[in-house]
């Protein structure tokens, strides 16, 4: 009758193991959600006024060739609530929150775009 | 010498770790280098949006300037209704006047002649009477003209009132053709920023040109993930896909349209009837190139989905259609770039 055979790593050396290779990965798998420290640019026909963090609340007016376009951030959402335009696109386009995600008023030259590091399951682009 | 199995077992799980470690530093040091630069601007009577990605930053940015550079050149040159161009020189001129309009325009008004014929006239360079009278150039006043103008007007969208010579000179022998190379440039644009890019050592970059883009290399951790607007919601989504070294184009009739007595009007037009066309509510083409991809977008939805699917097979494109039923249609090689589907679409 020979010695049992006992496995090379015993349940708690695996469990050790586990948690080590946690560790190592958790910087990697940890890439930034784009809510903190995203930043909401906005441009008119003439390019950037205003790069404003998104987790901030604020309220901005601004001229465009139409009148006026208003855009609220507020609790970590961007949207254009009011616009002078006829198709009334960048109002539909909703809320912002995610880096990638924009909202363009093509007749009044107003654009939103949230930035930031993308989360993996954030799109870089969308085609329309 | 002979080492205890607790020995080897304390041996091994620090070789592992070490190894975990190191493979997740050397990971984290190569996300680290990756700098993403991003800038847009209103161009073309579009947005366009440049996404740069690469180790070194300084090198980014000037890409990014020459870049602009070039797009403004070339809105410049393509553009029909104003400017310098060779392009509003032609439209500008008196019938009958030679204007050499230079390599980028006669060369891409060859292409678009070319396509013309191959989608049986599906999609014209020729249409500018018919979107100067429905407003939509420059955006300027859409609004529904009287029939009895559309059909005055349908003559001169015919190319044959227009003649373009070996040596890039075009003549305009009838006087009402306007050319408008709308539904080409802005895809060419893109191809050509893609190529100045790559020339500039650039290997990872979007350029998305109001929703035409083209996409190198990849995101990072995968390929750049592209999402489809759905055509009833701007603030949803169709499908996703995933894609690098390809131009993804979108046409559809939620964008650049009014509507009068409940009735939408698009401007995406059927030469054939100086009307918008009815075939299908959007299509999005995958294939290498930007400009053509532009142009079999618009010739496709004119031709609605069967005649539609087939020339993009033709044209070694791949197709995803959402018809008037709201569902989802696609040749079989769009398969593998689909990564989701909307379930009211078919998903």
């Amino acid at each position: 009758v020979g010695r049992p055979v006992r496995p090379f790593f015993r349940p708690l050396d695996l469990l050790v193991l586990v948690l080590l290779a946690a560790a190592a990965l958790f910087p990697l798998l940890r890439r930034d959600t784009g809510e903190a420290g995203s930043t909401v640019v906005i441009s008119d026909g003439k390019g950037i006024i205003a790069c404003l963090p998104l987790a901030v609340d604020r309220t901005l007016r601004v001229p465009g060739p139409l009148g006026e376009t208003v855009v609220e951030i507020k609790g970590g959402v961007a949207r254009v609530l009011t616009s002078p335009c006829p198709e009334r696109a960048c109002i539909l386009s909703g809320g912002l929150s995610r880096p990638g995600q924009s909202a363009i008023c093509l007749p009044n030259l107003v654009a939103v775009t949230v930035r930031g590091n993308p989360a993996p399951d954030d799109l870089d682009a969308i085609s329309r | 010498v002979s080492l205890s199995p607790g020995r080897l077992r304390l041996a091994a799980a620090a070789g592992l770790a070490l190894a975990l470690l190191g493979g997740a530093l050397l990971a984290s040091r190569r996300q680290a280098s990756s700098e993403l630069v991003n800038d847009s601007r209103f161009l073309m009577g579009t947005y366009i949006q440049l996404t740069l990605r690469g180790p070194d930053k300084a090198a980014l940015d000037a890409a990014m300037t020459a870049a602009w550079q070039e797009m403004t050149r070339l809105e410049t040159a393509f553009d029909p209704w104003k400017g310098e161009g060779p392009l509003h020189r032609l439209n500008d001129s008196p019938a009958g006047t030679p204007v050499p309009l230079g390599g980028d325009v006669a060369d891409l008004l060859r292409l678009a002649l070319d396509f013309r014929t191959r989608s049986s006239g599906a999609f014209s360079p020729t249409l500018g009477a018919m979107i100067r009278l429905w407003g939509f150039a420059e955006m300027a006043d859409p609004h529904l003209p009287p029939a009895q103008a559309i059909a005055d007007t349908l003559p001169h969208v015919d190319p044959t009132g227009l003649t373009l010579s070996e040596n890039g000179t075009a003549v305009r022998t009838d006087p009402r053709l306007l050319v408008d190379l709308g539904g080409i440039a802005k895809g060419e644009i893109v191809d050509k920023v893609a190529q100045l890019l790559t020339r500039r050592g650039v290997n990872d970059f979007i350029v998305n040109a109001g929703g035409n883009l083209l996409v190198r290399g990849d995101r990072g951790d995968g390929p750049w993930k592209i999402g489809v607007a759905d055509p009833d919601d701007r603030d949803a989504l169709a499908a996703k896909l995933a894609v690098t070294d390809l131009a993804v184009v979108t046409s559809g009739d939620y964008e650049r349209f009014f509507e009068k007595d409940g009735v939408r009007y698009h401007h995406i037009f059927d030469p054939a009837t100086g009307y918008p066309a009815r075939g299908m509510r959007s299509v999005t083409i995958v294939a290498p190139s930007c400009g053509l991809s532009d142009a079999l977008s618009t010739a496709v939805f004119v031709l609605g989905e069967d005649r539609g699917l087939a020339l993009a097979r033709n044209s070694g494109a791949e197709v995803m259609i959402i018809g008037n039923d709201g569902k989802i249609r696609q040749t079989p090689g769009m398969a593998k770039y689909v990564t989701w589907t909307s379930p009211k679409r078919g998903g």
